[in-house]
């Protein structure tokens, strides 16, 4: 197994490798020659009026922005084999820092977002699946139906005005404690309860009704056993990809529970980024998050031929 | 606990907490002396500057304020971060007269110097030690130290900052003697935050409208919380191409501002908690009083005759009016974030529409819209336009100006550019006032309502005054009475 893997990653990561690449091309390029100049963006959020002419010129002449754009991107690249992202044009700091300061609290949020989506989404899936059309069947459509159709803002101010505002019980934003954890964890993580739930009920309906159940029943082993060691385990690689697409977006940052719960994660850098054509910022971010992408979907394969070895790992099956 | 965002170098209203300004500006947006600097004189050229310092002030890590200090920030001013304004480029020189006196010299008059010194993200006065390295004069700023009432205890980029009071001996015992700075980038969770008893006051942080008009009613309902609002003169305007198009007619300029129903909007989009603008700048500053009397008054039957006199006669069946076969249609850009945009937008396309044109709103992400602005593409454009600091001069250099490069398309003259050179070389009151009547004059824009400034806090907090500047924060003076 260690040599698949192996020869599975040696396939892989050339590969991963121009896909960050040209994901940071096409963030830079896009944000390049979209409409809008960074100087005069940047210097109007810092004056709060439009720039003066010698002031926007300025900017432009420190910052070099006046370059071509091969000419930029290829001063971006070179910094890459340097070990830097380039600086901010916005706050002038280096992009790898801003990144390492904000990257942290998006990781929290995002393991507990997808821990508690499979904690609430695994457990009710399978016990719908066990038990179709039964009551707690008919609870899990209902969290299906409501995860999927309200959206996350909503929810989230409707947590705040519950428990914050009403009960009093929780903060209703902020970073620190786990107090402060719980409502962004509920917004964010309700989609995914519902993603998860669906993909396990339908995957353990289809597993549960394979012979390979009856013949588990049949030799005389107790429900439990046949449902965790034979059912969900052959039910469980669609859901494992299902988990890693999720962790994947969620890593990337979320602009909007961020800035409802004051909550100091990328997402909200990166669109205030965007907004103001800070193009190392984008460049740089897009860059960092493709590889947590790749890595997670690389960690997916390498879960899956754990699970199923008959999975040859990069999506082929054995005969 | 306020609400509010950390940035480093800019107009964050957080730094007024920790710096003083060099001089101060009155409510009029008028100069006056500072923590700093008790008085100045100007040479009757216009080229000397001598400032007056006042003693005892001291840096937070115990520098001294004194003309050697004075001399190393307004060299650091001309020669550093700052160098870019246009006030510090005039500077020529800086010397020290004696241990409390500093004379600047400039390379050629310029008016508006004293005004720049006022204005929070140019005159802030930051330590010598603060930056790197120490005492150079183009060095970074490295940490905050300023001569404030507060001081930063620490401060963890982009979560918080603990500030705590400068001199704990001066707070008596009942003021405020720490800060706990917190982002909340949502303006509806800020409020929300307020009403959960977690900050004590929002609103405070941000120099536009940050705290939603339509929020206020549910705000004044919490017995808890109290709401006040101050107006910077700061006007939310349409800017219209006088350069082509159907706005470079004077009439059908006039023709717009006399169509709008600005009380109903205010009351019936904005809570009734705005209020509205008839003038191109508020006529209740000294420096615009000639516009007293000018106001706009909603007459859409005067509206239609000055487009019938215009030319644009209503043919078709559709309402809208025409001339030399073309349709009388506008295209209104509104750049994304600013506050109420979207509903006074269509209900201007509404009021538009009883006049007979027809507005076009292109919804446009702000540095596209600016894009557009640059070039003249547009024939409305949204602009939340200058508020004190900014104002006397802002509208008129910024916009009004031939050489304004963001607005080449606002309205321009020569005779226009002579008041306003006039103005600015002279900065006194009338000539200004007589600038902003010609604006008028000639219906330069269409001015919505006055942005004010709101701020919400619990019944606790006491003593709050909004600062005297829209980019400033004073906290000084607040106490907490459980």
């Amino acid at each position: 197994m260690a040599g698949e893997i192996s020869f599975f990653l040696a396939r892989r990561i050339p590969w991963a490798i121009l896909t960050i690449f040209l994901a940071s091309l096409l963030a830079f390029s896009i944000i390049f020659f979209a409409p809008g100049n960074p100087a005069e963006v940047i210097l109007t959020q810092i004056y709060g009026n439009e720039p003066e002419r010698d002031a926007v010129i300025l900017f432009i002449e420190q910052n070099a922005l006046d370059v071509p754009f091969i000419k930029q991107y290829t001063t971006w690249t070179t910094g890459l084999f340097y070990g830097s992202l380039g600086t901010s044009l916005r706050t002038g700091d280096p992009v790898l820092e801003e990144f390492i300061v904000r990257f942290p609290a998006t990781v929290i949020l995002a393991l507990s977002a997808i821990t508690f989506a499979l904690v609430i989404g695994l457990s009710i899936g399978v016990l719908s699946a066990v038990r179709p059309h039964s009551p707690i069947d008919a609870f899990g459509n209902l969290i299906a139906s409501l995860g999927s159709s309200i959206p996350s803002f909503w929810l989230g101010l409707l947590l705040i005005l519950v428990f914050s505002i009403h009960l009093n019980l929780l903060p209703s934003f902020g970073y620190g404690g786990i107090e402060h954890l719980i409502l962004p964890t509920i917004a964010l993580g309700f989609l995914n309860v519902s993603k998860i739930l669906r993909i396990t009920r339908e995957s353990m309906i289809d597993a549960l009704s394979e012979d390979y159940v009856f013949e588990a029943y049949a030799k005389g082993l107790r429900e439990k056993a046949v449902v965790i060691r034979h059912a969900f385990r052959n039910a469980s690689v669609p859901i494992v990809t299902q988990t890693g697409l999720e962790l994947g977006a969620l890593l990337g940052g979320t602009v909007i529970i961020e800035q409802i719960f004051g909550w100091p994660g990328i997402g909200s850098f990166l669109l205030s980024s965007v907004m103001s054509r800070d193009y190392p910022v984008i460049a740089g971010f897009v860059l960092l998050i493709a590889l947590i992408y790749v890595i997670v979907n690389i960690l997916v394969d390498i879960i899956y031929i754990y699970i199923d070895p008959r999975i040859q790992p990069g999506g082929k099956t054995h005969a | 606990m306020i609400q509010g965002e950390v940035k480093r170098g800019g107009a964050d209203l957080l730094q007024s907490l920790i710096y003083d300004n060099f001089l101060n500006i009155n409510y009029d947006g008028k100069p006056t002396p500072s923590r700093l600097v008790r008085s100045w004189e100007q040479s009757n050229d216009g080229l000397t500057y001598t400032f007056y310092l006042n003693r005892g002030v001291t840096f937070h890590d115990g520098t001294e304020w004194n003309a050697k200090t004075a001399e190393w920030f307004l060299k650091w001013c001309s020669q550093g971060p700052r160098k870019n304004t246009v006030a510090y480029s005039k500077i020529s020189e800086v010397k020290t007269v004696d241990d409390y006196t500093v004379k600047v010299t400039l390379k050629e008059p310029f008016g508006a110097f004293i005004k720049a010194l006022t204005v929070e993200f140019n005159s802030h006065v930051v330590s010598p030690t603060s930056v790197d390295p120490a005492w150079s004069t183009d060095g970074k700023i490295i940490s905050f130290i300023g001569t404030g009432a507060f001081k930063v205890e620490s401060y963890v980029k982009a979560q918080r900052a603990e500030l705590v009071r400068n001199d704990p001996a001066t707070g008596g015992g009942t003021l405020i003697d720490r800060i706990s700075y917190r982002i909340i980038p949502d303006s509806h969770a800020g409020v929300s935050a307020l009403r959960a008893g977690t900050v004590d006051i929002i609103g405070v942080s941000d120099n536009h409208a940050s705290v939603p008009y339509e929020l206020i009613p549910v705000m004044e309902r919490d017995p808890n919380i109290i709401v006040e609002t101050i107006s910077y003169g700061r006007y939310q305007v349409v800017e219209l191409n006088c350069r082509e198009g159907p706005f470079s007619d004077i009439r059908v300029r006039e023709a717009v501002n006399l169509a709008l129903d600005r009380e109903k909007m205010v009351k019936e989009l904005l809570a009734g908690a705005a209020t509205p603008a008839n003038t191109v700048v508020s006529p209740r500053y000294p420096f615009a009083s000639s516009l007293a009397g000018t106001e706009y008054a909603y007459n859409p039957a005067r509206a239609r005759e000055l487009l019938d006199n215009a030319g644009w006669k209503v043919t078709g069946a559709d309402g809208i009016r025409q001339k030399e076969g073309k349709k009388l249609e506008v295209t209104y850009i509104v750049p994304i974030g600013e506050a109420n945009s979207e509903s006074i937008a269509v209900y201007i396309q509404s009021e538009m529409k009883k006049i007979g044109i027809d507005v076009k709103i292109l919804v446009l992400e702000s540095g596209a819209a600016g894009a557009e602005r640059n070039k003249g593409n547009y024939d409305m454009f949204l602009h939340h336009s200058y508020g004190i600091p900014g104002l006397p001069d802002g509208p008129l250099t910024g916009k009004y100006h031939s050489s304004a490069g963001s607005w080449p398309a606002s309205y321009h003259d020569a005779q226009l550019d002579q008041l306003i050179e006039k103005a600015m070389a002279t900065d006194a009151d009338e000539d200004y006032s007589a600038a902003y009547l010609y604006s008028q004059e000639k219906h330069a824009c269409m001015p919505l309502y006055d942005i004010e400034r709101i701020a919400a806090y619990k019944k606790s907090v006491k003593g709050f005054i909004f600062s005297t500047s829209v980019y400033g924060l004073d906290l000084s003076t607040v106490r907490i009475e459980e």
